[in-house]
């Protein structure tokens, strides 16, 4: 049973590789994820924003709501853990 | 980009990952996906996308270790399987 | 893992040296994340991570009087908030939803050292408020992962 679940990875390996072959190189300025919204952005950021960090100014700035919702989440997420963790009888480091 | 460098990398990035998974002692398999996370960070640096390695080497590498200890903590130490 | 160790060289290094270290290159993280790599987000986990090595080694209730959870919990509260400000503010100026350009802090380039657009203004802003918001969440999460074994 283990070597029939090796042989299946194995030829899931090589089938992976094998079609990682036909991806584009790495920051290939054509590949088709690099040619339809990166060079506005690039352009832009650099004439409108004007920080050198182009990564914050896409980030907080083009991308604002989907930073919103990431950081919604993670409030959330502590909001979850402070309902179900919390215990009333404490009184000194209770939530108010 | 080094390809020899980042190779070895990817190498011994196989490596930490087949420990967190066979190891019995949870806490010693905390500490191979923290190292895991360590490398993972170092790919990414390589690969040019450092705010993403920055951000790796902050959380994965330093806070989801201690939350998944802290999580232990709350239930035993040994893998049943 | 809430008692504290006794070993004098740790509480010296951890006091002295890795705590306020780890702090301040948080901040320098925020406050210089729009040129060099970095933002709310990392600056956040760092300071978190700060925060639990000091309620790791000196003790939960040493660094829980120092810092204590409400704080936290209104700090994640804050940074919430100071986001949601930054979105709603425009909408008074005639402005889109997170529209930076409309936000009324052009009045900071007079006391600044050197000007920057009204947008890289908004961007700081915001990632101040996902600054306070991913360093509460976090310190909640250790410390309502850790509260229960003060008293068992």
């Amino acid at each position: 049973m283990r070597w029939l679940t090796l042989a299946f990875l194995i030829s899931f390996q090589a089938l992976f590789i094998y079609v990682s072959l036909d991806l584009p190189d790495r920051a290939d300025p054509n590949a088709p994820a690099n040619v339809h919204l990166s060079p506005e952005f690039v352009e832009q950021g650099e004439k409108e924003i004007e920080i050198p960090n182009l990564v914050t100014a896409v980030q907080a700035d083009f991308r604002s709501y989907d930073t919103l919702g990431e950081t919604l989440v993670i409030f959330t997420a502590g909001l979850c853990v402070l309902l179900v963790l919390m215990r009333g009888s404490r009184t000194d480091d209770r939530a108010p | 980009m080094i390809w020899q460098l980042e190779l070895a990398l990817f190498a011994m990035l196989v490596v930490p990952a087949i420990v967190a998974l066979q190891v019995r002692d949870l806490i010693a398999s905390v500490a191979a996906l923290t190292i895991y996370s360590l490398i993972v960070a170092a790919l990414l640096a390589m690969m040019g996308a450092v705010d993403v390695a920055l951000t790796e080497a902050a959380l994965g590498a330093g806070i989801t270790g201690v939350l998944f200890i802290g999580a232990l903590s709350l239930t035993r130490r040994r893998s049943v399987d | 893992m809430t008692e504290p160790h006794d070993s004098l060289i740790l509480h010296f290094i951890v006091r002295a040296f890795m705590v306020p270290f780890i702090i301040v290159f948080g901040i320098y993280v925020l406050v210089h994340g729009e040129a060099s790599p970095g933002g709310g987000f990392q600056a956040g986990a760092i300071v978190a991570a700060a925060f639990v090595l000091a309620r790791l080694t000196l003790g939960r209730e040493h660094a829980v009087n120092r810092f204590p959870t409400r704080v936290l919990i209104w700090t994640a509260s804050l940074g919430m908030a100071v986001y949601l400000l930054a979105g709603v503010v425009p909408l008074f100026f005639g402005a889109n939803f997170l529209d930076y350009s409309q936000l009324p802090v052009g009045w900071f380039n007079n006391i600044a050292t050197h000007d920057e657009t009204l947008r890289a203004r908004g961007i700081f802003i915001v990632e101040f408020g996902v600054f306070l918001a991913v360093l509460g969440t976090l310190g909640i999460l250790y410390d309502y992962l850790t509260e229960r074994y003060l008293d068992d």
